[in-house]
């Protein structure tokens, strides 16, 4: 067997002498458990360091999710506008627009920009009347 | 085993069974290291704390993969709203020509 020396005793003293043993054991103790204690320590620093990433990456993504909810309503809006000025192409491609109809497009066309989604419903709406109404009429 | 005893002993005699006592005491002292039934090695704390690492870097890799699907998302939408406004842009521009409003 090939003995190790080490600085905590001189392993000539080791006999059974219970005395020893505990000597021996406390060495060990002095020496190693600061060892044991110095990687728990890294360990908890690790993990704060883990709890820490947790944290930022929840912030990043909760920022992405109000950003991805606010794209979402835009491109709702943008979606809308483009059914809306799609539908006023067809009503000016199907017959010559004149008078209050004319009107009320050009309105719906000056505004458009500025509209939130419900009042570009009530205007989709709206353009889908005036479009039967002439559709009846054809 | 006395003092007596060790000196009727070999050298070679001696010497082994010094290294049956640290045989001995090694196979204790791992025993004690593994169980650690006073904590003087805090080896229950590693284990929880190794335990709760694991778990907290599953936490972040999941973390990192929603992050990663976010930011193809969010490029996706932006390109798609980019597209809308162009194409409405576009078609406003033309129905004021064609509807002479400007």
């Amino acid at each position: 067997m090939n003995i190790i020396q080490t600085d905590i005793l001189d392993f000539n003293l080791i006999n059974t002498d219970q005395a020893s043993k505990i000597l021996l054991m406390d060495n060990l103790l002095e020496i190693f458990s600061p060892l044991f204690h110095e990687e728990l320590r890294k360990k908890q620093k690790e993990f704060s360091n883990n709890i820490a990433d947790i944290h930022k990456l929840t912030a990043i993504i909760s920022e992405f999710k109000k950003k991805l909810l606010k794209l979402r309503n835009d491109i709702e809006i943008e979606s809308l506008k483009n059914q809306i000025l799609q539908q006023i192409e067809f009503l000016n491609n199907i017959d010559v627009m004149y008078g209050r109809i004319k009107l009320t497009v050009q309105n719906v066309i000056v505004s458009i920009d500025n509209q939130p989604l419900d009042e570009l419903k009530k205007r989709w709406n709206l353009l889908q009347r005036i479009t039967n109404e002439r559709k009846k009429g054809m | 085993m006395t003092n007596d005893n060790e000196n009727s002993l070999f050298p070679e005699q001696i010497k082994n069974s010094k290294s049956n006592n640290i045989d001995n005491f090694q196979r204790k002292l791992k025993i004690m290291l593994e169980k650690d039934e006073f904590g003087f090695f805090k080896l229950k704390s590693k284990k929880a704390l190794d335990q709760k690492i694991i778990l907290a870097q599953n936490k972040i890799q999941k973390l990192l993969d929603l992050k990663s699907r976010s930011e193809q998302i969010h490029k996706g939408l932006t390109e798609k709203k980019r597209n809308f406004l162009i194409q409405n842009k576009k078609l406003k521009e033309s129905l004021i020509a064609k509807l002479e409003m400007s």
